[in-house]
């Protein structure tokens, strides 16, 4: 089931790519590059422990921004988290807790993004304890 | 030019890129505001500025080959409170109205859920996954 699901989150990345590149007027969409360390990064992220959570795996996400960066979502009540996978290298991770101000990590490998990943998700865990 | 912040202004709406589906129908991602780094934890993107457009926003639109796209509405005071950005106003050939949004990177996906869809896309692909 877990499989099925990054397949079928690994597609979309794959169309949205195909549909950055033809609908973008002045940018190249995603590069090469950029869509590989996204699809590394996803595959990644469905074996950190956040993933083991349903809310996490069915609330995925996946769009491109104007300059190339694929995006990430995952959302429960309690937390909103956002991952862009950057063209220039490197991730910027936002951290969006229920009644709280945004909070940004910018790291430079994909281990420290799925750090961040996990370390937001865990409010949800909190939240879930009645913590 | 100066803006009020009640101004407002119109961002087209990617069909492909901007709406996430939810329960009960869809919403806007960050992406929407999140078009290009310009340093400093801020994006920028296009957007018209509503007054300036007048009746000339629809042409606009499909000009731009966005005519079956959909519209989003965000004010001023919304882009500066929530967004902690501003819009200035940058006229390009062709077009008077044409503004640029700049927001930081954090409160996009606050800025997004406070932007008002007022036209949604027509084709038929999104009305099979998005329509309410």
């Amino acid at each position: 089931m877990v499989t099925q699901d990054l397949d079928t989150r690994l597609r979309t990345l794959n169309r949205l790519h195909r549909i950055a590149g033809e609908s973008r007027e002045g940018s190249s969409g995603v590069t090469e590059e950029v869509e590989s360390r996204a699809t590394a990064t996803l595959e990644h992220v469905w074996g950190c422990s956040a993933a083991e959570d349903p809310t996490f795996r069915e609330s995925t996400f996946v769009t491109i921004t104007g300059d190339g960066a694929v995006q990430f979502e995952w959302e429960s009540e309690a937390v909103a988290i956002e991952v862009m996978v950057e063209p220039e290298g490197g991730f910027t991770v936002y951290v969006h807790r229920e009644g709280d101000e945004p909070e940004e990590w910018n790291p430079a490998e994909q281990a420290g993004a799925i750090e961040a990943i996990e370390r937001g998700w865990s409010g949800t865990r909190r939240a879930a304890r009645g913590v | 030019m100066e803006f009020e912040r009640d101004d407002r202004f119109l961002r087209d709406l990617n069909p492909d890129l901007h709406f996430k589906r939810v329960d009960g129908g869809y919403r806007l991602t960050s992406a929407v505001f999140r078009d290009r780094r310009i340093g400093g934890g801020f994006y920028a993107c296009s957007v018209d500025s509503e007054r300036l457009a007048g009746d000339r926003a629809v042409a606009s639109r499909e000009a731009r080959g966005h005519g079956s796209w959909g519209v989003g509405r965000i004010t001023l005071g919304a882009v500066r409170e929530i967004g902690e950005g501003d819009v200035t106003h940058d006229p390009e050939p062709g077009n008077d109205a044409h503004c640029t949004l700049t927001v930081r990177g954090a409160p996009a996906r606050a800025l997004a859920l406070a932007c008002e869809v007022t036209v949604e896309p027509t084709s038929e692909r999104w009305r099979g996954e998005f329509a309410r």
